[in-house]
């Protein structure tokens, strides 16, 4: 009995795997088709939509980056004045607010909230909708304090909402300090795999595009009738991708949008930052999934999609669960099926990119010509295993909170050091 | 060109077959099976790239060359392996060992292969080029 139900779980981690396998073989043949037959996104040239924007930025203790942020946001060429930009002082306790009272003095389209010590630093969701209530742009914009966009950013990014239907865009986030050292490396793996192949292909077939939580906007009408960022849960992005789908809207993902992150550079800050988005995720997971499932503003394969994004960060779980559910089964010649070819999916989705997986990311990287970066792909092994102990205290903790009714969210911020600002004109 | 290009490309197709005999034949079930699955992923994707046929080809043949040595390897090692064990139970733990192990490393060169294999086909670099201008 017992080894009839562990070959059964066996069996369909295997399924579920093969399903993750087969959707990112769709995503990346998907985006190859689209390059071949080059197919663009909404240009800037054939939009003639030049909406209010404005542009929300949390920051706390933000001081080596943020001068680099609001310098570039003043060379923007979207027409100066229609344009807002709200920053929101976290509570910083270093010398960021300063910085972004000396920009909103000479630039009076820059408005400063300063939090105060006792609301300050509760969270990202916390301080956006602080200066959310201050905003009066048709559209709005976020951005992180450790991001530098491209010049012209705006206007790609709006165009997206020429289309009524579009409720929210999202640009593509690009690593400024992957030459720094492993992690930031790795790290820009993973954003190319994401955001340069499933990102892209999810747009290209209709499918949930994700907000990614910066480098993106919604229409403010929009996000105001959602009730602005859930600061209830760790992933608020994810959140509102949700709600923007559940509402009858879709998201826009603009490739061409380009917009440099800070990558964390330790493995600390790494296992950080995941924890946060992989328990957020899972939050999400338990507060949208019957929802996708009863939406009648979803079609049938965005609800697939729907699902199978949200369970995203349980894949490092399944993997190694898949490890130690089959190893009794092998060993003792018990298996419904040859177990040779239930490892060949889990193997080829999970241990090298657990999130996308190997030929996503090689395909991502050859795109963006980047050939010395394809080398390290073999080393994404690297971050699977070290996701594997991440996403499981994520799910014990949000497990914890389900069976006990308490629920803590400790927001645990990725700290800036500016080294970014090295490759910046280099 | 065009003549030597096909002959080229023949005889690596050629070359692949045999390579999948061999498998098949002299090393195991799983090796043949491996290969194709790294065939199906390098042509699918692979030949989508902008390049020459031959080099495309030219790098599967390699690649499928590269996967028959590392499985022939394998397979004398597990031969030799079973022929060393001791009792029944050492026996039966190389065998779960070997099942788990077998795709896995299989898996790694696929990978090792086909992201090197990436480097033959330039792309022009595409983003960062505001960053760093």
């Amino acid at each position: 009995m017992i080894e009839e139900i562990l070959g059964f779980c066996f069996l369909a981690l295997t399924v579920v795997m093969l399903t993750y396998l087969v959707r990112h073989y769709i995503f990346t043949l998907s985006v190859l088709r689209n390059v071949n037959r080059t197919k663009k996104a909404p240009s800037v040239q054939n939009v003639e939509f030049e909406p209010s924007v404005s542009i929300l930025i949390p920051a706390h203790n933000e001081e080596y980056v943020i001068g680099r942020l609001l310098q570039r946001l003043t060379e923007l060429t979207y027409p100066q004045n229609k344009l807002q930009m709200v920053i929101v002082d976290d509570a910083s306790s270093d010398r960021t607010g300063k910085i972004a009272d000396e920009y909103s003095k000479s630039y009076p389209f820059m408005q400063v909230v300063h939090r105060a010590k006792k609301l300050g630093a509760q969270g990202k969701a916390s301080a956006m909708n602080d200066g959310f209530k201050l905003v009066n742009g048709e559209i709005v914009l976020c951005f992180d304090a450790d991001y530098y966009p491209q010049k012209n950013i705006v206007e790609k990014l709006t165009a997206g909402f020429n289309n009524p239907k579009v409720g929210a865009v999202q640009g593509r986030v690009v690593v400024l300090n992957e030459p720094q050292n492993m992690v930031t490396r790795l790290v820009a793996l993973e954003r190319i795999g994401g955001y340069r192949v499933d990102q892209e292909a999810r747009d290209n077939l209709g499918l949930i595009a994700q907000f990614g939580g910066t480098v993106g906007g919604f229409r403010t009408s929009l996000l105001r009738s959602l009730g602005g960022w859930d600061e209830s849960v760790l992933a608020e992005d994810t959140d509102l991708t949700f709600k923007v789908y559940l509402a009858g809207y879709k998201i826009r993902y603009i490739v061409d949008a380009e917009c440099y992150e800070e990558a964390v550079d330790n493995w600390k800050a790494y296992r950080r930052q995941r924890f946060r988005w992989a328990k957020g995720h899972m939050q999400c997971f338990f507060k949208h999934s019957l929802n996708v499932l009863k939406s009648k503003n979803l079609n049938v394969k965005e609800k697939i999609d729907g699902l199978l994004l949200l369970n995203v960060y349980f894949m490092p779980i399944f993997a190694i669960a898949s490890l130690i559910v089959g190893l009794p089964l092998i060993f003792y010649g018990v298996a419904l099926v040859n177990t040779f070819w239930l490892w060949v999916p889990i193997c080829l989705y999970s241990f090298v990119g657990n999130f996308a997986p190997f030929f996503e990311v090689g395909v991502g990287v050859h795109l963006d010509g980047r050939t010395r970066t394809q080398w390290l792909i073999p080393l994404l092994i690297v971050t699977f295993l070290y996701n594997f102990p991440i996403c499981a205290r994520a799910l014990l903790e949000v497990a914890f909170s389900k069976l006990t009714g308490r629920s803590k969210n400790v927001w645990l911020k990725t700290s800036h050091s500016g080294n970014g600002n090295h490759y910046i004109g280099s | 060109m065009k003549i030597f290009d096909a002959l080229v490309a023949i005889l690596c197709l050629e070359a692949i077959v045999l390579c999948l005999l061999i498998a098949a034949f002299r090393v195991n079930l799983q090796s043949l099976v491996t290969l194709l699955i790294f065939n199906g992923f390098f042509a699918s994707i692979t030949f989508q790239f902008h390049g020459s046929l031959v080099k495309k080809i030219g790098l599967l043949t390699l690649g499928n060359y590269t996967g028959l040595f590392w499985n022939l390897v394998f397979n004398y090692f597990s031969v030799s392996a079973v022929q060393a064990a001791a009792d029944p139970f050492q026996l039966q733990l190389f065998k779960t060992c070997y099942t788990v192990f077998f795709p896995f490393l299989n898996t790694l060169w696929v990978i090792s292969f086909w992201s090197l294999s990436l480097t033959a086909f330039r792309q022009p670099k595409t983003t960062f080029q505001e960053a760093a201008s």
